[in-house]
């Protein structure tokens, strides 16, 4: 099938490829259908383009690509509306904001997507995780949290070279 | 709109499961506890308007171009790969 949009202008995308949100994104609920679409140098990204309202897009980006430690509660309601029967099924999304000043960009982690790619049933949903923000800022996490790996890889280190050393002794 | 008026510890009831309690009363502050069965969420008006308005905050911003996508996308992977060079250097030793 045709979708016209505002960003890659006339595409052709396979109809099974269609996600159904049934209750739309939260101040959009009368667009149901939107497409994912990956673009080439905007690997870490994905669009969810409207598949009838061109102008509809937006960016959205995995959380566990900038938080190393993420997980989101899904309510057992939420589990059945969506016919999810395992947690490989499911996929996460944020979407993004970007401000004038791109790296200060912001992922929505209190309003998360939740997809199951097993039937392209998807829903925004609200995260009960007071952790989980609004407004995250996507770079400044994935330093701190780059910070925390190699934090813990030196400590890891230093204890390999105690034990070593008692070893000697 | 249903206006009713309770006082502390008295509660009303919606529906035969969902029972709402005055917790407590302070200035112009009420403390509310909320009894209601699992699959009901319980969120704060305003945790909806939030996100109802990021998401019209990111539709705006979704014009940002393809350029300085693709140099976000690259100095992401480039903080990553980072990551992954210091864990082979841990795997070497």
């Amino acid at each position: 099938m045709e979708i016209k949009t505002v960003r890659f202008g006339d595409i052709e995308v396979p109809e099974s490829d269609v996600i159904v949100f049934a209750e739309g994104l939260l101040g959009f609920e009368n667009i149901k259908e939107y497409i994912l679409l990956n673009t080439e140098g905007e690997e870490i990204f994905k669009w969810l383009q409207a598949v009838k309202a061109p102008a509809l897009c937006f960016l959205v980006i995995e959380p566990e690509l900038f938080m190393f430690n993420y997980s989101l509660e899904i309510s057992d309601e939420d589990v059945k509306n969506l016919k999810i029967n395992s947690s490989e099924e499911v996929e996460i999304l944020a979407i993004v904001t970007v401000p004038e000043n791109p790296q200060d960009m912001t992922a929505n982690l209190q309003g998360p997507i939740v997809l199951n790619v097993g039937n392209n049933m998807a829903k925004q949903i609200i995260s009960g995780n007071p952790s989980h923000k609004v407004k995250v800022p996507i770079i400044k996490r994935l330093e701190e949290n780059m910070k925390k790996i190699e934090d813990t890889l030196q400590k890891e280190e230093n204890k390999t070279l105690t034990i070593n050393k008692k070893r000697k002794v | 709109m249903l206006v009713l008026t309770r006082k502390k510890n008295q509660s009303i009831m919606i529906g035969d499961d969902i029972e709402i309690v005055i917790v407590d009363v302070k200035h112009n502050q009420v403390k509310l506890g909320i009894r209601a069965p699992r699959n009901v969420t319980v969120h704060r008006a305003e945790v909806w308007e939030d996100i109802q308005k990021e998401n019209v905050a990111a539709l705006e911003s979704a014009k940002v171009s393809a350029s300085s996508l693709s140099s976000l996308s690259s100095m992401i992977k480039g903080i990553k790969k980072k990551k992954t060079t210091t864990e082979k250097k841990d795997e070497k030793k």
